[in-house]
Parts: C-alpha cells; structure tokens; sequence
C-alpha cells in the first residue's frame, strides 16, 4: 500500500504541495484529478521517489520510501510519463526489454517476457520498428508495455507492485485511451497491481478509477470512492467551472458534463476562473 | 553478417558473435600493423621474435628486425590501440551519458584542458632551469601534467553544470564551450611567448603524434588509460536505461548521479591521459560509436565494447596510413583520422537528416 501523509513542497516562495495525503490500495485504481498547476505531477513525482517532500512522509508497503534503494523500488513500482524521447534508433522490443533491466536475468529470458507483454498489450505489429519513427500514440503504448514488462513476475508472491501514470492518455486516440485503461484495470483486477494515474478526463476516470482524488492550488479537495465524489460541487470547486452530472444509462457511471460559460456567468462573476 | 544480426539483435548470443568478429578485425590489423614500415618484417619473423622474447628456440631474424619490432614499432602499434580504444568508449559513453549522438569527449572540456597544460609545461618548462625544469619537459611528467590539466578542466566544467545537486546536461555543456574557449585562449597567451623549438613541439602535439611511443613513457600513463577504459564498458545497462531519459532510468533503478558521475570522471582520465601521451586525435570518439550503431543498432552491451575495439582498429588503421602515404616521412595521425572523419561525419549529418534523425 502507497500512504502518504500532510505531504509539503515548496519550489522557492511558491507551495506546490500543502498537506496533500493519499493512499494507493493493491487493487485499486486511483485516479487523480485537479485543473493544471494544482500540483499532480508534482505529486507523483515524490510517490516514485524523484523528488523528495519538503515534509510529510510517504510510505510503500509500510515502509518508508526514503529507505528504499532506487533498485529495490523499480522492483515493486514502474511509472509511465505522458512521453518518453528516445534519441538512438532502439527498436519497440527494446524499448520494452529494458523494462526488464531491474531484474538482472539473462536476455533471453527478458526477451522472452517482453514478447509475451508486447502481445498482451497488442502491440506486437511494433516490435521490430523502430520507437523514433512511431507516432506519439504507438510510442506511448511501447512504453505502456515497458513499465508493465518491469513489474511483471514470475511468482505471485511478493510484495503489492505499483504503476504510476502521468496523464497517459494525452497523445492517444479515444480508442486507445480506453484500450489503455482498460489494460491498467485488468491488472489491478487480476494482477493485484495498484495504479495511480493523473487524468485529464473526468469521464474517463468516472468509467475506469474505483478511487478518486481531487487537488486544487496544492491541496487536496477530496479522496474516496469514485461513486460518491463524482458529484457537481465537488467538480465545480475543483475545475472553477460549472459542470452538469448526468447518470450514464448504459454502464450505470457518472457522466460529466461540461457547460459552455453563459452570459450570466460572465455578469455574475468578473472572471470565468473566479467561479466557484 | 549485419542482416542477420539486427534480425537476432537483443540477444546475447549476436551481442558475442558482433565483438568476436571485431576482436577478430582488430587482430589482424594489429599484425599488419606490426609488418609494415620502413624495416619490413614478415608475420613469420614477427611470430618468431614474439617466440624468441619468451624464451623460444626460433632466430629467422635480424638483429634489426627484432629492435624495430620491439623497440618502435611495438609500442607504437599498442599506444594506438588503447589510445584509439579509449577515445572510441569515452565517445559512445559520452553519447549515451548526454543522449545525443553529436557529443564527443573535447566537450566537456578534456582536451583543451589538457592541451593548455601541456603548453605551458612545454613552453616554460625549458625556461625553467634545475629540478623543475628537467621535470616538466622529461617524457615522463609531461603527460601526467597534461592528464590533470584535462582532469581540472572537467571538473571545472562538471562543477559548472551542476544545480541543486543534479548536473544538469545544457548547462553542463555550455559550461564545456565556455572553458574550451578559455582554454584554446591561454593557449594562445602561452604560446605568443614560446620560442621556435617549443612552438614547433607543440604544433606537433596539437596534431596528434604516435611517434613518441616507448615503453618507458608509456608504463605510467597506459594504465592510466586502460583502467577507465574497460570501466566505461562495464556501464552498459545504466546507458542503455539512460536513453529512455533521466528520471526514467532512475524509474528503472539507476542511480543516475551516480552514472553521471562515473562516465564524465572515467572518460575524462580515458581522454586526458590519451591526450597527453599522443596530442590532439580528433573524430574517433565522435566517428566510432555511429558506426557501432548504423551497423548494429544502439545496444550499449554492443556499443561499449565494439567502440572499444573499433577504436582500436580505427586509429590502427589511420596510424597505417600516417605511415605510409609519405614514406619514409610520415603525417601527423591526428590529420588523417580529421581528413577520414571530417568527411564521414557530413555524410552522417546528411545521412541522419534525410532520415530525420536528428
């Protein structure tokens, strides 16, 4: 399990996190959501210990992750940014055997995972092309398969394994996007995997996330079930933007609906992004 | 060869069968090396004199064959390889260190650094009378004096690009460009003072020089060299991680400062003591690691060890035609791997934009 706890940073005079707390169940998916500059990013960044809270602690399966060796880490957590520049013309299976790198078994075996990845995540056409040429989307999904690569096991047992997402979704096409969360939410139902992935859609989230938590200027609004969060004032207090909750009919989830500013918003408040 | 090994690449078997067939390579034009010159002596008489050195019964040679061999022509041939070694993995870890394949090790300032304080050994060194004198211009002290110049001059640039404890690549290479102009300055200072004699060893030094080699000179600074060289190669997972990026290798478990560390210490004593015992050879570290990668595909568990011996074979190769093209005089060999290099690297600058690479 993933807890942070009243998580402070602070770049220069500027608070990006003030005591910003979540937890991340085995399991689960956790969405993040909060308009930009509210510090997600920021965030997930001192979850995967790339940087560290200015105050506050973070703990990874009841241990403090600042005792973790960034080896021992890469063995239970990947994470995937919204991009990933490659210079050097490596090929889409090699992109995705390096995920493999914290394992330290030989090639072959690597090798043999990575295939077996690259199918479960349909992009064996890739494989042997190389990542500069793909387009945003396709190279997006190689990485998918590569942090999947890196927490893949043997063995069932061992500890809880984390994902981490930076908005995914950003380069991929509806389908993909849906066909991406819905690997993620396979592997937190079948693989007791948990994933943590900072969303721009609140759709998106309301149809896959079992959990959500909303941040504004670095703090959180609220965290809990998706079911019960994903309410108009909760939304338009986050976003500063009037929102209508529709009950989607076919799925039975919350449909977010977001409204065009009328004139009447524009005369009841001097600014669009004062409203709350 | 190069079909079937991109079809099997990944695997550790091609990885073994691409370097086997560069040591191979290397191999063979190490005993080509050794035959031609001015003295000729066949392979036989080479294998024979090896034998003779070890003890063995075989005399089918000349008393002068055998101090030709051993005495000039020996140490030449192993200071080209492990000087064009050397630069070929600083090359390629240099690359892969910074992801861009247009950096090479005079960057980070290396070279310069340590060319300036070659110069000024050179320069003031005769000017200098008793102990000190005699010991900056000895053989012996010039290189490990030039070695700590490029030493001085990367930490200085490593410094100069670090922030909030992380070292930051754009600054860390605009901090190169600002000390390699410093230093090309003073060495210009220094030399509007030499007299003939040191401005003329100079030029020489500038222009790359395997003539000098004996074992004596070369017993300090060879390992000096071959140390951080074989390192480097041992850094092949943490380059291959660093491709992805910084924060994404250190997602994979690298511990990245460490890495940075590493490759930019290592390389530059690599490079600075190759500097200081044959001068200025420019284009292999720059030239080798993109062939590696154009024929075998960028896997540093390739690359690091095919630099290594390409290097080595390069700069063989360019030290055969320094030697031969103007028999019996000879060029400096750090004009010839220019003259090769210069060219090879447009066609890869075209080669690289038509394909969008870059």
């Amino acid at each position: 399990m993933y807890i942070a706890q009243n998580i402070n940073l602070a770049r220069g005079a500027k608070q990006i996190l003030q005591e910003v707390s979540i937890v991340v169940q085995p399991g689960a998916f956790t969405a993040v959501l909060g308009p930009n500059g509210a510090g997600k990013s920021t965030l997930l960044k001192v979850l995967s210990g790339e940087i560290e809270a200015g105050s506050g602690n973070v703990m990874l399966n009841w241990k403090e992750l600042g005792k973790y060796k960034a080896h021992e880490l890469s063995l239970i957590r990947a994470v995937l940014p919204q991009s990933v520049q490659v210079n050097f013309p490596f090929t889409a299976r090699e992109i995705v055997q390096l995920g493999r790198l914290p394992h330290r078994e030989p090639r072959s075996k690597s090798l043999v995972i990575a295939n077996k990845v690259m199918e479960d995540t349909n992009i064996m056409a890739l494989a042997d092309r190389k990542y500069i040429e793909l387009s945003g989307g396709e190279q997006q999904r190689v990485q998918l398969a590569r942090v999947i690569a890196q927490i893949t096991r043997e063995h069932k047992a061992g500890q809880p394994r984390f994902l981490l997402f930076d908005e995914p979704t950003s380069s991929l096409d509806i389908a993909q996007q849906h066909a991406m969360l819905h690997i993620a939410k396979e592997l937190t139902q079948q693989e007791e995997i948990g994933v943590l992935a900072i969303l721009h859609d609140m759709n998106l989230a309301a149809q896959y996330a079992d959990e959500v938590l909303f941040m504004k200027n670095g703090k959180t609004v609220a965290q809990g079930k998706t079911a019960e969060l994903m309410q108009e004032d909760v939304l338009r207090y986050t976003f500063s933007h009037p929102v209508q909750v529709l009950c989607n009919a076919c799925c039975g989830k919350h449909h977010v609906m977001t409204m065009p500013l009328s004139k009447s918003h524009l005369l009841l408040k001097k600014h669009p992004l004062e409203h709350v | 060869m190069m079909i079937n090994s991109i079809n099997a690449r990944g695997t550790a078997n091609s990885t073994w069968i691409i370097l086997a067939g560069l040591a191979v390579l290397l191999a063979g034009f190490f005993v080509v090396s050794l035959q031609v010159g001015a003295v000729a002596v066949s392979v036989p008489e080479v294998l024979s004199i090896m034998l003779h050195q070890v003890g063995g019964g075989a005399d089918n040679f000349t008393l002068q064959q055998e101090r030709v061999l051993l005495h000039i022509r020996l140490p030449r041939v192993v200071l080209g390889m492990v000087v064009g070694a050397a630069l070929g993995v600083s090359g390629a870890s240099l690359q892969g260190l910074f992801r861009n394949p247009l950096v090479e090790p005079g960057l980070i300032g290396v070279s310069s650094g340590a060319a300036l304080f070659a110069v000024v050994a050179i320069v003031f060194g005769t000017s200098i009378q008793g102990i000190w004198g005699a010991a900056f211009t000895s053989s012996f002290f010039l290189p490990v004096f030039s070695f700590v110049g490029g030493l001085v001059a990367t930490m200085l640039t490593y410094t100069l690009g670090h922030r909030q404890g992380k070292t930051d690549i754009t600054i860390l290479i605009l901090g190169g460009i600002a000390i390699n102009a410093l230093a090309g300055a003073l060495v210009g200072l220094v030399l509007y003072f030499a007299d003939d004699a040191a401005l003329r060893s100079f030029t020489f030094w500038s222009m790359g020089d395997l003539g000098g080699a004996s074992w004596s000179r070369m017993s300090i600074a060879l390992p000096m060299v071959l140390l951080p060289t074989l390192a480097l190669t041992l850094l092949r997972d943490q380059l291959n991680a660093l491709s992805l990026g910084e924060a994404e290798a250190y997602h994979l478990g690298v511990n990245v400062e460490q890495v940075k560390y590493l490759v930019i210490l290592l390389s530059s004593m690599a490079v600075g003591a190759s500097v200081s015992l044959t001068g200025m050879i420019g284009f292999i570290g720059l030239v080798v690691p993109h062939i590696l990668r154009l024929a075998f595909g960028p896997d540093h568990h390739v690359v690091l060890p095919g630099a290594m011996l390409t290097g080595a074979i390069v700069l063989l190769l360019a030290d055969l035609s320094a030697r031969t093209v103007v028999i019996p005089s000879e060029l400096p060999i750090g004009i010839v791997t220019a003259l090769l290099g210069a060219p090879f690297f447009i066609w890869l600058l075209l080669n690289a934009k038509k394909k969008r690479i870059i």
